[in-house]
């Protein structure tokens, strides 16, 4: 059920029930020396989180800049690059359609760094919106996997962070995290 | 006492505390409708539990009796999701004479107190029949904005969609669970040993918050707990409400389902503490409708637990006060009651909000039959 709602998240297809507060999607795209992230943001808690108008593209940038931070493993800062945002619409299971901003970021880590294996730091909206979950999945080589999902942890109050490992043994554990996080989403 | 409405059968003849107030159905009359009284204890509940088995066949039981499980309870949800969420019978699968012994029990078990406990639960499956109806008309009359949501006639909405379990087997001295909900609803009252042991979770939702029926009545059946909150937090100075604002953003509630055990370790807000005795009966008074889906003996008894914690209990706030717009919201947080009340844009009807609302206790979830990491 859980992979099925993740699924459905991704491609906007809805089945018959899912959390009806829209939710955000990370595509993480892994190239040979770089990453490129597709961010899919509900406009509406995208506002509420950041204050900034959606129509203002430097504010957006700006906004997402300051919430997308990968690092390596050791904490060494990668190179983004926030491209320009676009309007489009969404659907997820029992939204309806509503409004998204789609973001597309070029990832770049340090000259030799694991681009497979890195902390993603990433916590647009889920920062300020407690109830809001990021989905976030990767596409290597053809094939589209659920990474995890970024949400708030109760019992802290704080985002968990979300490591990339693809294909690794941490891949487990981000799914362990993700069936916890959808919990709220998924029917049990 | 309670009053149901259930057809009289000689089977129920040697239930001693079954009181038969009505003429009709007697003289050995199976199959007229009479209105019979289960005791509002747990004698009660049982009994009127069993009455709703006697109607059922084998294969009906076995979709009601299910094992106590940590699965079993924990299978509840806010969503139109049907029978893929929650386990039990469907009341729309009921005959006449099956879904007023269902309702019996439900009438049994809850609060009686008017638009409390069965009635608040009556309510919200018109809702979704209410629901059901907009999605199955055109949008011609709709309000502005139009309709959303997972779309169609099919959609599952309809107070036919909702589902009785009981967790273990219902008696006087075991452990067991009332289970019951739909969209927008979920009832879990537990049983240990012939005593109430939880009244929570209790999760009750409203869309659209207020709408005129078919029947041409009125019905707002969370307005009560709206207005119970608002008398709390207006009941603040400004310097109070400064201190119980949350900073962050809520678009839901925090401890809805799957989240059994996630409560924040540390609280939120404003220390009730801190307030006068008045301001502290309306934090009580505020808590009390969603304390109130238990029996009214119980929910006494849990009311006085609220309130001898109210110096360890905390309000808090996000959005705004007024509870109107999406976002707005509210929390009761005690070392046992848990109560978040929030705004939420609609699903069917997009250019309104409606209600999520969820009471927990830290303890008495699931009669604390369950431990959560």
């Amino acid at each position: 059920m859980i992979v099925a709602l993740l699924t459905a998240l991704l491609i906007g297809a809805p089945p018959a029930a899912a959390h009806p507060v829209p939710g955000s999607t990370v595509l993480l795209d892994l190239h040979a020396t770089s990453v490129t992230a597709e961010l899919r943001l509900p406009v509406q808690e995208l506002t509420a989180a950041s204050g900034v108008d959606p129509r203002d593209a430097a504010a957006v940038r700006g906004y997402l800049r300051a919430h997308l931070r990968p690092t390596t493993i050791g904490g060494r800062p990668w190179r983004v690059r926030i491209g320009a945002p676009r309007s489009a619409g969404g659907e997820q299971p029992g939204t309806g359609p509503f409004p998204v901003l789609v973001v597309t970021a070029g990832l770049t880590p340090p000259p030799g760094a694991d681009v497979r294996h890195f902390h993603l730091g990433y916590d647009a909206i889920v920062h300020q919106v407690v109830t809001h979950l990021a989905v976030v999945s990767v596409r290597d080589a053809g094939t589209t996997t659920t990474a995890g999902i970024i949400a708030t942890d109760n019992a802290t109050m704080r985002v968990r962070p979300l490591t990339l490992r693809a294909g690794g043994p941490g891949a487990g554990r981000a799914m362990g995290l993700a069936a916890r996080a959808a919990r709220s989403v998924t029917p049990a | 006492m309670v009053t149901a409405v259930i057809t009289q059968r000689r089977r129920w003849a040697g239930l001693a505390t079954v009181l038969v107030l009505g003429s009709a159905g007697c003289g050995g009359d199976d199959d007229v409708a009479a209105p019979v009284t289960y005791s509002a204890t747990v004698a009660g509940v049982v009994q009127a539990a069993d009455a709703f088995l006697a109607t059922l066949d084998d294969e009906q039981k076995k979709q009601v009796l299910l094992d106590f499980s940590l699965d079993n309870a924990t299978a509840w949800s806010n969503l139109p999701c049907g029978s893929s969420c929650r386990p039990g019978i469907q009341l729309g699968d009921l005959d006449t004479e099956e879904l007023a012994a269902a309702k019996a029990v439900l009438k049994t078990a809850m609060g009686t107190a008017e638009g409390s406990g069965s009635d608040r639960v009556d309510k919200i499956r018109l809702a979704d029949d209410h629901l059901g109806e907009l999605q199955g008309s055109d949008s011609g009359g709709m309000p502005s904005g139009g309709m959303g949501g997972p779309g169609g006639s099919d959609s599952g909405y309809s107070a036919g969609t909702y589902f009785l379990a009981f967790l273990g087997t219902p008696s006087t001295n075991g452990d067991w669970q009332l289970h019951f909900g739909g969209h927008h609803l979920a009832v879990n009252l537990t049983y240990k040993a012939g005593k109430v042991a939880g009244a929570a979770p209790f999760f009750v939702g409203v869309e659209p918050t207020s709408w005129t029926g078919t029947d041409g009545v009125s019905y707002a059946p969370l307005d009560d707990m709206k207005k119970a909150m608002l008398a709390m937090t207006t009941s603040l100075s400004t310097a109070e409400q400064a201190k119980a604002k949350l900073s962050q953003t809520y678009s839901d509630v925090l401890v809805g389902p799957g989240e059994d055990g996630q409560f924040p370790k540390t609280k939120q807000g404003l220390a009730v503490s801190t307030l006068t005795a008045e301001q502290q009966k309306l934090v009580l008074a505020a808590v009390e409708p969603w304390v109130r889906n238990a029996d009214d003996s119980t929910a006494a008894a849990l009311l006085k637990t609220h309130e001898s914690e109210l110096d360890k209990t905390y309000i808090a706030w996000s959005g705004t006060t007024g509870l109107t717009k999406h976002a707005d919201y509210v929390r009761v947080d005690g070392p046992s009651v848990w109560v978040e009340f929030v705004c939420q844009d609609g699903v069917v009807i997009r250019n309104q909000i409606h209600y999520h609302t969820v009471y927990r206790d830290h303890t008495r979830d699931y009669g604390g039959e369950f431990t959560f990491s």
